[in-house]
């Protein structure tokens, strides 16, 4: 069998692709619309955001120890200068901090801090919405860990935030091998609740919607290809190849 | 004549013109062999370009004192009429098909020698009714006698039988397949179809073939 038969130009598929924008346009408009919709629709009631940002000082040992970990061959001269040295560098600070922040979030995250920092609003929210709603991470390029809380109303947010802020301080130095925990941030009443990520949302509704249409191209690409050589006049329709005219420059007519 | 179709004269050297000369040679092979002189074109789909290339194959098949008529019988939209263009009255194809008038009133020249064009003529709501009628027929095959060839233009068989209806009162058919845009599965139907009322398909032409 010719293998003409089963030869795909992606050049054509190309041009093909680009050729029919208009509806890949109009595709990815109605998907994207349609899938905001559903998400919109879906969203429930609205949640409100409060975050404290804690600054860990934590003691020379555990700055050295968290840096060595990594690399055994480093950790003897790290650990002599760190042990040796009155003072750690920045980097180090933040190196450390950014390795302690997962401890520092399942402990926060765990029954005990949560359970204390809810404690007066249990009618107003369970342990799991709290837990789901909590997240415990290091500011990236800094020595700080920040705590965002969301929550059914401002007040809510603000308060449980504040209070696990305030367990942090007070419960964690000794777990991390810190000398303190200062709030360098406290938790604030939010003014508007927080809109669930709906800019990515978007971003992918209109992704979906573009990849499906174009999947729809080349699915026809593929399915329904075109008449466009004299091999498949003569062998796959079967008839008598009478000419071929080249593309001209002559202008397209409603015909 | 309108812009868009090429004067043989000014590019008869270009690509697209020897195309057409060398499909020309085929068609009057052809005719020679088969007697085959009234010729439909037949689009499988809706093809923008089909009325051009029914327009530059009538310029290139008048060349070399062959009288050469070509007929709209695309009674919808007039392409072809519309392309070329006309300031004279004429009864157009449908006036002949209707009876009453004769090829002299329906007929018009198009500007380039030998070759005359025999418009679309008033909208019609059912093309096919009218060229499957018994005077219909013969009027169009009337048509032969008075030319060395007769090109007919027809509507895309994709949305309309007046094509496989015509197909029956021309000598041959020939697919006209649009290299960037008809689909072989419209193709192959549009042969079956033709094939299904025994028409007499002489080949195909590629046509934008880049």
């Amino acid at each position: 069998m010719n293998n003409q038969e089963y030869e795909l130009d992606l050049v054509d598929l190309g041009k093909t692709i680009l050729k029919r924008w208009k509806l890949l346009a109009l595709v990815t408009v109605v998907v994207a619309a349609v899938v905001m919709a559903m998400v919109v629709g879906s969203n429930g009631p609205a949640s409100y955001e409060s975050s404290a940002l804690l600054s860990f000082h934590l003691t020379k040992r555990a700055i050295s120890i968290s840096n060595a970990s990594e690399d055994g061959k480093q950790l003897d001269s790290d650990l002599r200068i760190n042990m040796d040295d009155a003072s750690t560098s920045l980097s180090q600070r933040i190196n450390a901090v950014n390795k302690l922040s997962p401890i520092v979030s399942s402990i926060l995250t765990g029954d005990e801090a949560l359970q204390a920092a809810m404690t007066g609003h249990e009618p107003e929210m369970t342990l799991a919405e709290l837990r789901n709603g909590t997240l415990v991470e290091a500011v990236a390029n800094t020595d700080l860990i920040k705590i965002r809380v969301q929550a059914k109303s401002p007040e809510l947010a603000r308060d449980v935030c504040g209070a696990l802020s305030a367990y942090a301080a007070e419960n964690l130095p000794s777990a991390v091998d810190a000398d303190s925990i200062e709030i360098v941030s406290a938790a604030q009443l939010p003014g508007s609740p927080v809109s669930k990520g709906m800019a990515r949302k978007a971003v992918v509704a209109v992704l979906v919607g573009l990849i499906l249409s174009i999947v729809y191209v080349v699915l026809d690409f593929i399915l329904m290809p075109k008449v466009h050589t004299e091999w498949m006049v003569k062998n796959q329709l079967g008839l008598k190849l009478l000419g071929t005219v080249p593309a001209g420059k002559e202008k397209k007519t409603n015909g | 004549m309108a812009k868009a179709v090429f004067q043989m004269d000014k590019e008869k050297q270009s690509p697209s013109a020897e195309g057409y000369k060398a499909l020309r040679t085929n068609l009057v092979f052809a005719a020679q062999e088969q007697d085959c002189r009234m010729i439909l074109l037949v689009s499988p789909q809706k093809d923008e370009l089909a009325a051009q290339f029914a327009a530059n194959l009538g310029v290139t098949m008048a060349c070399g004192e062959r009288k050469v008529l070509l007929v709209d019988g695309d009674l919808r939209t007039g392409a072809l009429t519309k392309l070329l263009g006309s300031d004279k009255e004429s009864s157009g194809l449908t006036g002949l098909l209707e009876g009453g008038k004769n090829l002299e009133q329906a007929v018009v020249p198009t500007g380039t020698p030998n070759l005359d064009l025999l418009p679309g003529g008033e909208k019609c709501a059912d093309p096919a009714q009218l060229f499957s009628g018994k005077d219909g027929r013969a009027a169009l095959r009337a048509l032969r006698d008075a030319y060395d060839y007769v090109i007919v233009f027809a509507p895309d068989v994709e949305r309309f039988t007046d094509a496989v209806v015509l197909s029956q009162s021309v000598d041959g058919a020939v697919l006209l397949l649009d290299a960037e845009a008809t689909k072989l599965r419209k193709a192959e139907s549009c042969k079956a179809k033709l094939e299904a009322v025994n028409a007499p398909i002489l080949g195909a032409v590629l046509n934008n073939l880049k």
